[in-house]
């Protein structure tokens, strides 16, 4: 098991944060999700403020009473769960390597499009006969024949024994590292590695090659917050909303575009017609048409109108194309910054795991 | 932080009585039963070596194993069920004389999903007959096993008995490597449970390959020579770095296994769709012998597990066991990877989806895995406790202890305490439950606590009843009292009942 070490200076309590009733955001700080962890908060319209890279806490523009606190994603997610932090962003594989299930832990939001990876086994290169988990288990029983043992670094271990045992391997030893676990096959304290894939770039580096079945899991960076902390306050429950309504707004969005054209017709109701006849171009719900009142009449008394129709991405080149068939013209495109519905999805899912409503 | 209370480990339970009384009376009652048949208590550790467990219990044990370091850097686990551990201590020190019938009570812990009936920590309770092979053994077993439960006053209860040698004859008989065997055979308890396809699947996740044409097949043993000259020649040219710790032979071993033409994907189908058919027969023990003597001959197999099934199921019923509580079923798989033969469950109605009370089974190698220097034939079971106390509610059966009489005694003034302390060794010598008032609380404040708690006699001292030797009983239901000479036993008795 991973223990969890408190580090003095880096748990925040009742200071930094400002007033006793504001909402401690545990946000990871530094590395790769640091910086893609500011701009994902920035598109949503939360700008956070930090005095320096040293500082350990920000604030929200606009948010006066979210105190945010960088640590680690690991901390976020222990600190989370006891209550130290309110809400927090940290990964699924930290979420699933702690197990998850104490009660006082809620999932708010599994993906939120960033920090995307694979958990993944990963053996030499140079290991051209061991290609699935089966050659894996093959090259552990040799070992322990020979009265030795596989050894494997992660900084997993939890959801790395459980995929062993699935996988048949039950006699192995963890090297537990906190970074660099790739680079341990190399330099020879470990025989394979299980860790963060991405791009693939530092596999290679490292002369490492992932099984074909040896993907654990999927994993990417996920928004959580605390049981107790939000059923004992109101307040804090209304400032959650409105960070959440805001990041479901702004994910959802990136899936739609916002496509008007000019269309010319006899009647608002004739172009509407015209549009809901395809499934690309009805829009969430419907055109929205009006009328453009054009500098030059034209002379068969027929009239332009301008209409505006909410698609999502798979959808736009068809949208793009039934338009033209109508006689659409001036076709402009934009991309939907946020989309809210009649509820959030996710806050009403929070109050549901919360039992309040 | 806020200072809260220290809680409970999810999926453990704190028993309070009444409860924590039935589970007592339930673990005396088995083993009495245990005794009647001639077993003796054995105590094993809680704390065992990770590696009992490892080498032989399968996915299912290993899966939910609480294992840890100690501060020695021993890799130790909370057992997770107690055959092992009694294996274990007879390899350790082989009894004289066999066969050796032992029993032992105790928690073991599993990292289970916690649901109702299913706890991280709960209680086993079993007998291991160690040392027989024979058929005589097994009945004896599963006829212990049920007349526990009768004893109990149990009814409800259905017995299971499986074999798992039919499929290990199979497997044999296809000539698939051992840790695919070892798979199946794990399996069969999962065939049932989610379909042949789930174990299908799940082979397929394990080992992709076992499933795919292998168009560059190697025809034969020259072309082996050939590659394997090739590959030795590869790796040397790669260099010592190329190959970790794993030997050259290993490697070139692995390669031209690779490349043999497959005749797993065939054997395999062949294992899967005799697991569906084991599993299809199940019901009435004669019945279901007949149809799985059926499925033998079709596959040329041998009838040896099906004759010892079919002795054990005879004896069962000529040593009284009622069978109609008994059904064979040939697709009974354990999730314990330790088990050879014989194998049995059983379940209570009453209990809703953790509805198994006892399992069992006969794990002849079990003994050489743990390093044995001989096989050592033994068979046993294990019944969940809490479950079985909760299917005696589920039938309503009584489970209240014998109920002895409570007294309260309780001195008028604090300077007796002395003789009254005395005044209730003498309740107790008379054969009664006796409890000192110890709070320092006024004379009414102590009777009504005494009225609340529900006793219906109270004992009163003070000094009149010091200087006499005397003792007033007072009947908490009317008010009157008596008084009676401390060393007069039978009026002290009488007045107490």
């Amino acid at each position: 098991m991973i223990e969890v070490r408190h580090r003095p200076g880096s748990v925040v309590t009742n200071g930094a944060g400002g007033r006793r009733d504001s909402v401690r955001f545990g946000v990871p700080g530094k590395g790769r999700i640091g910086d893609e962890v500011f701009e994902f908060l920035d598109s949503c319209g939360l700008k956070v403020r930090r005095g320096s890279e040293r500082q350990l806490t920000g604030q929200i523009r606009g948010f006066p009473d979210v105190a945010v606190i960088f640590q680690r994603s690991a901390d976020i997610l222990t600190q989370v769960t006891d209550g130290r932090l309110d809400l927090g962003i940290t990964n699924i594989d930290v979420l699933r390597e702690h197990g998850g299930e104490d009660d006082d832990l809620i999932l708010v939001y599994e993906d939120l499009g960033f920090s995307g990876a694979s958990v993944a086994v990963e053996v030499p290169d140079s290991w051209v006969d061991v290609t699935t988990m089966a050659d894996l288990a093959d090259v552990a029983a040799s070992l322990r024949e020979r009265g030795d043992e596989l050894r494997v670094a992660t900084s997993l271990p939890n959801l790395t024994r459980r995929f062993f045992y699935q996988s048949g391997i039950s006699h192995f030893s963890l090297v537990q590292v906190e970074g660099g676990v790739e680079a341990a096959p190399t330099v020879g304290f470990a025989d394979v590695a299980v860790d963060l894939v991405s791009t693939g770039t530092t596999l290679k580096e490292n002369h490492l090659k992932v099984l074909r079945n040896g993907y654990i899991l999927r994993t990417q960076a996920c928004l959580v917050c605390n049981r107790r902390s939000l059923t004992g306050s109101v307040f804090k429950r209304e400032v959650v909303r409105q960070v959440v309504e805001l990041m479901e707004a702004r994910l959802r969005a990136q899936q739609f575009y916002s496509v008007t054209a000019n269309l010319r017709g006899q009647s608002e109701a004739e172009v509407a017609a015209a549009l809901l006849e395809r499934p690309a171009t009805r829009g969430k719900r419907g055109p929205t048409v009006a009328r453009v009142f054009a500098a030059n009449p034209e002379a068969d008394g027929s009239h332009w109108f301008a209409a505006t129709i909410i698609v999502d991405a798979a959808s736009l080149q068809p949208a793009v194309d039934h338009l033209r068939e109508v006689g659409g013209s001036g076709m402009s495109v934009m991309p939907v910054k946020y989309l809210f519905d009649e509820r959030s999805a996710a806050y009403d899912g929070l109050l549901k795991a919360l039992g309040v409503s | 932080m806020e200072r809260r209370p220290v809680e409970r480990v999810r999926g453990t339970q704190d028993s309070w009585p009444p409860e924590a009384v039935q589970l007592a009376s339930v673990r005396e009652r088995l083993e009495e039963t245990y005794a009647s048949f001639g077993y003796s208590r054995i105590d094993v550790p809680v704390l065992e070596p990770a590696e009992l467990h490892l080498r032989k219990s399968g996915l299912e044990i290993i899966s939910k194993l609480y294992a840890f370091e100690d501060q020695g850097g021993r890799r130790l686990c909370l057992r997770p069920e107690l055959t092992a551990s009694v294996v274990r201590a007879l390899v350790a020190q082989t009894p004289a004389r066999l066969p050796v019938r032992l029993y032992a009570t105790g928690p073991v812990f599993r990292y289970e999903r916690p649901s109702k009936g299913r706890y991280r920590q709960f209680t086993q309770s079993g007998v291991e007959l160690i040392g027989a092979d024979d058929p005589r053994a097994d009945a004896e077993v599963i006829h212990l096993a049920m007349h526990a439960l009768d004893r109990l006053g149990l009814s409800g209860y259905r017995v299971t008995v499986g074999h798992v040698g039919f499929l290990a004859e199979l497997l044999t008989s296809l000539g698939l490597g051992t840790r695919l065997r070892t798979f199946l055979v794990e399996s069969l308890e999962e065939a049932r449970r989610r379909g042949i396809d789930a174990v299908r699947q799940r082979l397929m996740q394990l080992d992709p390959e076992l499933f795919e044409d292998r168009d560059r097949a190697l025809a034969d043993a020259e072309d082996e020579v050939v590659v394997r000259d090739a590959v030795a020649g590869f790796l040397t040219e790669l260099g010592s770095e190329a190959l970790g710790r794993r030997s050259e032979e290993d490697v070139v071993g692995r390669i031209l296994r690779k490349l043999r033409p497959s005749a797993g994907k065939a054997a395999i189908e062949q294992a899967l769709s005799f697991m569906a058919r084991l599993g299809e027969i199940r019901g009435d023990p004669q019945e279901a012998l007949s149809r799985g003597r059926q499925l033998l001959a079709e596959h040329g197999l041998g009838e040896e597990p099906l004759i010892q099934l079919e002795h054990t199921v005879q004896l069962l019923g000529e040593y009284g066991a009622d069978l109609s509580h008994v059904e064979v079923d040939l697709g009974l798989g354990r999730g314990l990877q330790y088990y050879t033969a014989m194998v049995f469950e059983i379940d209570h109605s009453g209990l809703g989806r953790e509805s198994q009370l006892c399992g069992g089974g006969r794990y002849d190698d079990l003994a050489r895995s743990l390093g044995g220097k001989t096989s050592l034939p033994a068979l046993g079971f294990a019944f969940g406790v809490e479950r079985v106390r909760l299917a005696l509610e589920a039938e309503g059966q009584a489970l209240q202890p014998t109920k002895t009489s409570r007294v309260f005694v309780l001195p008028s003034e604090p300077e007796h305490a002395g003789y009254a302390a005395r005044v209730a060794q003498g309740v107790r010598a008379a054969g009664f439950h006796a409890q000192l008032e110890v709070a320092a609380r006024p004379l009414r404040a102590s009777l009504a606590f005494a009225d609340k708690e529900g006793f219906t006699r109270v004992v009163l001292v003070g000094a009149a009843e010091q200087a006499a030797g005397t003792l007033r009983v007072k009947d908490m239901a009317d008010g009157s009292e008596r008084v009676v000479g401390l060393d007069e036993s039978d009026a002290l008795r009488r007045a107490l009942v």
